[in-house]
């Protein structure tokens, strides 16, 4: 019990410094933001009422201490200010961006653990053999390659020489039809860029459920479980619950790093999910809302691994005795 | 051992594709003299005689472009991995010798854990301005906090050796110890910590490339792959084989190289001797960080 309060107060406080952290980052570095916002703006001054009233409207004309109560007092309401070049609030904007990506790469996520989960096992089950070996060669030279060239080699396949799938975009802009068709207009632009993280994907999914399956392969509980005559389906069973934990911990991982995680594929996609908000918000130089995709990941990070340190505590015996 | 022996060809053959690659990149003064800036050319223009690699979309030779821009990426990757590889042993060693510094390096590793990588980066770099010398800075800051704490795990077993508790008893100083017992201990960490961060950092490179974060005053092969993904037109005629596939494959080969270097990873995780698990075993127990944050470090940084 002691350990799950310990577990408890070091989440809130690294959710605390992670605030801090926010606020003051960008005050230390050198440059100021405005001048990152007159960058952006394309312009190559702006006239100085604008300036002070841009300087008003962040605070930067009140002192840091005032500032950064103001700016906790904000986060309370989740209020993450407004952004700069579309005078939006921020959190409108990642509330609008977030099912796009939490959409395409939960599933990817999701198909990537239950192929690796599957290789994984096939692999386990065939110690020493040459084909398991090849195939794990195989996997680890794809896991190697960088994303971008996966995105490239899905575009020319696919999209352009057998033109099966669009290369960018989310939708099919005035679409129009119901329900159904609107999905299906979804899945169809989403296919490449899920493609692409799976295959980005698999590998570490694949050695991590071989890697916790192999050693109790000939572990005396299965050896029992053969030797009672159980069905190879049910002795499966019973060595999965081993690779249980390291692959829904990973699939964890891979949910809370997903706002960075899929920057690159979504910019090639042109896909408009938070990693393509991510993008636009560099180009137009608008920190409030770097800022804002800052705090919502890191926070989407911490709370994910204290949940998933939790579950493991729940799941796995073993995870309990150490403790 | 033997799999050390069995992995020697694949090695070896890494090891000579990526001295090709430095050779190359480094003779890009001789092989394309002159500022790869300069506009020779008409903008997006196809290979000729004068640009093997055709042109961009305002007229720069790509060759020029490409062999400039790798030297870049290497310079960038390996900076920022021998920086941050200095910064991980000196935290990693410092949290367990100096006493007083234990619990702010270690809150300080937490913190920097929680906070998503490319996040600071993207911050650092829209503050202050893209350029060469603040992404390598910028890298080596983000870099360092996975492998400090794999560092630390070593040493806290290192300093219980016979031989660094007689070097104490025979009166040397924490200099010393750390210097001549301890680093040799954590020295082949430090090069697999190499490595892979050269790796990490190339495409983060090329991933701030994308994102238009480039140096404008100095091409990668980050910004060019930035540069080609920004032309409209990239895959609808023949543009990407010139423009985007040379970047593309130059950090692909350059790191799928590193990977096969990098002992432990690669060649040995599938490996089946029994040998492997029992180092693997000795790595779960010495990597005594928590299960998510230890599954993270392995693959992340």
């Amino acid at each position: 019990m002691t350990d799950l309060r310990a577990h408890v107060a070091r989440y809130l406080v690294l959710l605390a410094v992670v605030a801090v952290v926010n606020f003051f980052l960008p005050r230390v570095l050198p440059g100021s933001p405005l001048s990152a916002a007159v960058a952006g703006s394309g312009l190559p001054v702006l006239p100085s009422a604008t300036l002070d009233r841009l300087r008003e409207g962040y605070d930067l004309n009140r002192p840091m201490r005032e500032q950064f109560v103001r700016y906790l007092r904000r986060l309370g309401q989740g209020d993450l200010g407004r952004s700069i070049s579309t005078h939006r609030p921020v959190s409108a904007l990642i509330a609008e961006r977030l099912p796009w990506t939490v959409g395409l790469a939960g599933v990817a996520i999701a198909a990537a653990a239950l192929a690796g989960l599957a290789i994984g096992t096939w692999s386990a089950m065939r110690p020493g053999s040459r084909t398991a070996q090849a195939a794990g060669t195989l996997v680890i030279g794809l896991g190697a390659l960088p994303e971008f060239l996966i995105a490239m080699g899905c575009i020319i396949v696919f999209g352009v020489r057998w033109r099966l799938f669009p290369t960018g975009g989310g939708m099919t802009p005035f679409g129009g039809g119901g329900a159904a068709r609107w999905l299906a207009d979804v899945a169809w632009h989403a296919a490449l860029p899920a493609v692409t993280l799976v295959a980005a994907l698999l590998p570490v999914f694949v050695l991590v459920s071989r890697n916790a399956l192999a050693p109790v392969m000939d572990a005396t509980f299965l050896v029992v479980a053969r030797a009672k005559g159980l069905r190879p389906r049910r002795i499966l069973w019973h060595a999965w619950r081993n690779a249980m934990s390291p692959v829904l911990t990973l699939s964890g991982l891979r949910l809370a790093t997903l706002v960075t995680g899929v920057v690159v594929v979504e910019r090639i996609f042109a896909y408009p999910g938070m990693g393509m908000l991510l993008v636009e918000a560099v180009a137009r130089r608008d920190y409030p809302v770097i800022q804002g995709i800052l705090l919502v990941s890191s926070v989407a990070v911490l709370t994910v691994v204290f949940l998933l340190e939790l579950l493991a505590y729940r799941l796995d015996p073993r995870v309990r005795e150490q403790t | 051992m033997r799999t050390t022996v069995r992995a020697g060809g694949m090695v070896v053959a890494a090891a000579a594709v990526l001295a090709c690659i430095v050779v190359v990149v480094l003779a890009a003064g001789i092989l394309a003299p002159g500022d790869p800036r300069a506009i020779t050319g008409l903008p997006v223009h196809s290979p000729d005689a004068a640009h093997p690699l055709g042109t961009n979309e305002v007229g720069q030779d790509l060759l020029a472009v490409w062999l400039h821009g790798g030297r870049t990426s290497l310079l960038v990757g390996s900076l920022a991995a021998l920086l941050s590889t200095a910064m991980s042993a000196s935290v990693g060693m410092l949290s367990v010798t100096w006493r007083p510094a234990r619990i702010p390096l270690l809150a300080l590793t937490e913190v920097f854990l929680a906070i998503p990588g490319l996040m600071i980066l993207v911050l650092i770099l829209v503050i202050t301005g893209p350029g060469t010398g603040r992404l390598i800075l910028a890298l080596a800051l983000v870099g360092w906090p996975a492998f400090a704490r794999i560092i630390r795990a070593q040493t806290l077993i290192a300093v219980r050796r016979d031989h660094v508790q007689a070097a104490r008893a025979l009166g040397a100083t924490d200099v010393r110890i750390a210097w001549t017992c301890l680093l040799p201990e954590i020295a082949p960490l430090l090069f697999t910590k190499f490595l892979l961060t050269v790796r990490w950092a190339m495409l983060m490179e090329a991933a701030l490339g994308l994102m238009g974060l480039g140096d404008p005053g100095r091409p990668s092969w980050g910004s060019m792959l930035g540069g080609a993904f920004s032309y409209p037109l990239l895959f609808l005629g023949d543009a990407w084989r010139w423009w985007a596939l040379p970047p593309a494959l130059g950090i692909a080969v350059t790191t799928v190289a590193l990977s096969a270097l990098t002992p432990g990873r690669a060649t040995r995780a599938m490996a089946d001797t029994p040998a492997m698990s029992e180092k693997r075993e000795q790595r779960r127990q010495t990597v005594r960080a928590r299960l998510p944050f230890a599954v993270r470090d392995e693959y992340s940084r």
